[in-house]
This record gives C-alpha cells, sequence and structure tokens, in this order.
C-alpha cells in the first residue's frame, strides 16, 4: 500500500545508532514532478520529471520525538522546498501525538521567482489536508480504527516574524540576483 | 512529509502491546531506486522493521541483526546513486537544517 502514489522510489543511503540511543538515518526518494499547466508552458519538456528528495531523520525513543529534515536536490532553481517536521508528546493534550511542521520555499527563476514561491507555498498549504488523512489513515490501520480524536490542525502564519528573518537572510545571501524567500 | 510510515512508526511508542504484525500491515512496498536493487532492499527492509519495533523502541541495545543484510543492498544502491548521478553526496547529516531558525 503507498499512501503517496507520486513517491516512486525510497531508498535507505545511510543509518545508525548513536551512542545515545538515537536512530539517524537519511533516505533518498524519487517523486514524479507534478507541474500546473502554466508551468509546463515555462519550462523545456527536455526537463526531468523526476524529483530526487532527501530526508534526514532522528528517532529518539528516549525523549519521545521524532525529527525530519526533507530537501529537494533538483529542481532546485525552480523551486527549492526545505521542510522540517518534529513530532512530540503534546503538552495540552496528553496521550495524543503534536506535529509541528515547517516549509521554507524559495526560487530563482529569473522573473518568475515570486509567482513560484506564491505557488509552493499554496501548495505547502493545501497538502498539509492531504498529509493529514493520510496520516489518519495509517493510524486508523494502526489501532484497528478510527482515530478517538479527528487530527487538529492549528496553522500559525509567523508572517511577522519571518520577513524580520527574510530581510537579514537576504541581506546576508551572497550575489547578484535577488532571492526572497518566502516563510511559513 | 512524503510518506506517513514514518509518522505511524513513532505512534507505536503509545502503544506497547502493538507486535510486529500489525506494524507490518502499514509499511509502504517501495521499488529501490537501482532496478536490481529492490529485492535486497525488502530484504533490509524486513529486518529492519523486526529489530526496530521488537527492539529499538523497546530501548534493547545489542547489536545490530541487520549489519549484513544492509551491507549487500548498500554495495547495490550506492552503485546505482553513482551510475544515474544522483547528486546526493556532500550533504553533513540534518545539513540544511542547521541553518534554519527555530521558529
Amino acid at each position: 500500500m503507498s499512501i503517496s502514489t507520486h513517491v516512486l522510489t525510497e531508498d535507505v543511503v545511510y543509518r545508525e545508532v548513536t551512542a545515545d540511543h538515537r536512530l539517524f538515518s537519511r533516505r533518498l526518494l524519487m517523486k514524479t514532478n507534478r507541474l500546473p499547466r502554466w508551468a509546463e508552458h515555462i519550462f523545456p519538456s527536455g526537463m526531468s520529471r523526476s524529483v530526487y528528495i532527501v530526508e534526514d531523520s532522528i528517532v529518539d525513543p528516549i525523549n519521545r520525538s521524532l525529527t525530519t529534515f526533507t530537501w529537494n536536490l533538483n529542481h532546485t532553481t525552480l523551486m527549492s522546498v526545505e521542510e522540517r517536521c518534529v513530532f512530540q508528546d503534546s503538552q495540552e493534550q496528553p496521550a495524543t501525538t503534536q506535529l509541528k511542521r515547517e516549509a521554507w520555499i524559495s526560487s530563482n527563476v529569473y522573473g518568475f521567482s515570486r509567482p513560484i514561491q506564491e505557488f509552493g507555498l499554496a501548495r505547502f498549504k493545501s497538502n498539509q489536508v492531504k498529509a493529514m488523512k493520510g496520516l489518519e489513515y495509517a493510524l486508523s490501520n494502526l489501532q484497528g480504527e478510527a482515530p478517538q480524536r479527528p487530527l487538529r490542525d492549528s496553522v500559525k502564519d509567523a508572517s511577522e516574524k519571518a520577513k524580520e528573518a527574510a530581510k537579514s537572510l537576504a541581506s546576508a545571501a551572497a550575489a547578484a540576483p535577488q532571492k526572497p524567500q518566502q516563510y511559513v | 512529509m512524503l510518506t506517513t510510515a514514518t509518522a505511524a512508526e513513532n505512534s507505536l511508542k503509545n502503544h506497547p502491546n502493538l507486535d510486529y504484525t500489525s506494524f507490518v500491515r502499514i509499511q509502504a512496498i517501495m521499488n529501490s531506486v537501482g532496478e536490481a536493487c529492490t529485492d535486497l532492499k525488502r530484504e533490509y527492509d524486513q529486518c529492519f522493521n523486526r529489530w526496530f519495533a521488537e527492539k529499538f523502541l523497546k530501548g534493547d541495545r545489542n547489536g545490530d541483526p541487520c549489519m549484513e543484510t544492509f551491507r549487500l543492498y548498500q554495495r547495490c544502491v550506492q552503485k546505482a546513486i553513482k551510475e544515474k548521478e544522483i547528486p546526493i553526496d556532500g550533504v553533513e547529516f540534518m545539513g540544511p537544517n542547521k541553518e534554519k531558525p527555530e521558529s
């Protein structure tokens, strides 16, 4: 059963148990690249349809957390997406798991970086719904019944904080072309 | 979150009574990027999944029963990565994460 039909291959390329009993893993994933119609016209059809993605993860069974950091290896000029997920016990709702998910999206296509970033951000936000449904499905199979509590979503818009961060990063960034980054 | 299997693995911690067979039911069946490596990958995955659920998560620190199957799988997949010129080398573990501020 594959929850995400767009992920074609998955490989573990590094794995280690550390002295403090954490599990470090690196996975290489290959996905199909689904471009919206308007982007298909702009980009050459020769461009590879596969996206390679790396996912580094740390499982900490003692502190009860799972952290993943994911980014794409190719198509980075078009769009670079980095995502961090942290799963932990929820403090607010005992006996439940809290997921904090963050993404950093940038594009370096001359003249199009802004709309591409907006698209990426919008897709990230809408994917949250799909991702949550997938997670609910997996959990309901695991527990043998529908989840007792529906997954709750509280989206924090860190726009003010992000603007400050973007300004300082933009000034620290090298070279000429303007490359504004958007944060969620 | 590209696959939810990883997240589901984490939820096992809240259910000490679940056994390996329940865990296996929700694993995604994926292919390797190296076509010739898929069988080796599946063999490694089976070994790892069992060790992960039955040993690692329960605090058992006694060795690694999957070392040999991992070695065989890696030999195959690293070769495929080189052949396909996948630009995976040279990034420190969790490397890009280090530059990211805590929000």
